[in-house]
């Protein structure tokens, strides 16, 4: 549940809680004579509980409008950084169309290897005694170690 | 033999090949990038396993043998390799270093 349900649960609970307290003192009171002593003690405990309650009720709206000004805020971040992620993925696809064209400018640089000299009997012996590349990471670990 | 990387391609490295990796790879462990070259290569070794005629660029073709040659660049590599369509087998042929790169200061 977040603090602020919490806060409104909370707040909707102060209110009931006041009804029940005020039913309990009508029910006190309905059996009290007007001058009766104990009228004033009644009502002054009554006043007492209902001036916690504002108290509290009062605590709690401070606590949901800085939740709620928390939330904004937070909100405007979004919505900032939505913005940032939407340019840097601009940035993302200018810059790759910019790598894809040096990788074109290079290999159109780069002089063609010489031909292969090779027959296809020597390429499927070489498939058949052929280095995997578990065996080319395990010299790289070697070196790792090493190093 | 299986695929060694479980890719649609089986790569094959010659010993020739291997060497040089190992001479690339101690050149590596001394610039201090022995980390970004392993991972280089495995980069590399899942291309060409999984998308050889993709990645690189074709150069030429060997009819008789049924060959492509291709290069594909990444990092500092110039990778040259022969793809078997029919027999979905990649041969390395050789790494490359590209100019004015880390390992070759």
């Amino acid at each position: 549940m977040s603090q602020q349900e919490d806060l409104t649960r909370r707040l909707g609970e102060s209110l009931e809680e006041a009804i029940r307290s005020l039913g309990q003192v009508a029910e006190r009171l309905s059996g009290v004579e007007p001058n009766d002593a104990r009228l004033e003690e009644q009502l002054g405990s009554a006043l007492d509980e209902f001036r916690n309650m504002r108290a509290e009720r009062a605590r709690s709206r401070e606590q949901l409008a800085r939740l709620q000004a928390d939330l904004d805020e937070v909100r405007r971040q979004c919505e900032e950084l939505a913005v940032l992620v939407a340019e840097l993925r601009k940035e993302k696809t200018s810059l790759e169309w910019e790598r894809d064209q040096y990788v074109r400018s290079l290999q159109a640089l780069l002089p063609k290897p010489p031909p292969m000299t090779i027959t296809e009997e020597e390429l499927l012996e070489l498939e058949g005694r052929g280095v995997t590349f578990d065996q080319i990471l395990k010299d790289i670990e070697d070196l790792t170690k090493g190093a | 033999m299986a695929p060694s990387s479980g890719g649609a391609y089986r790569v094959v490295y010659s010993e020739a090949v291997r060497e040089r990796l190992r001479q690339l790879g101690e050149k590596a462990r001394q610039a201090g990038l022995i980390e970004r070259y392993a991972e280089a290569l495995r980069v590399i070794e899942e291309r060409l396993a999984n998308r050889p005629l993709e990645w690189g660029d074709p150069l030429y073709s060997f009819p008789q043998l049924k060959l492509l040659i291709c290069r594909g660049l990444y990092w500092v590599f110039a990778v040259e390799y022969a793809v078997h369509e029919g027999q979905r087998v990649v041969f390395l042929r050789e790494y490359r270093l590209l100019p004015r790169n880390p390992l070759e200061p």
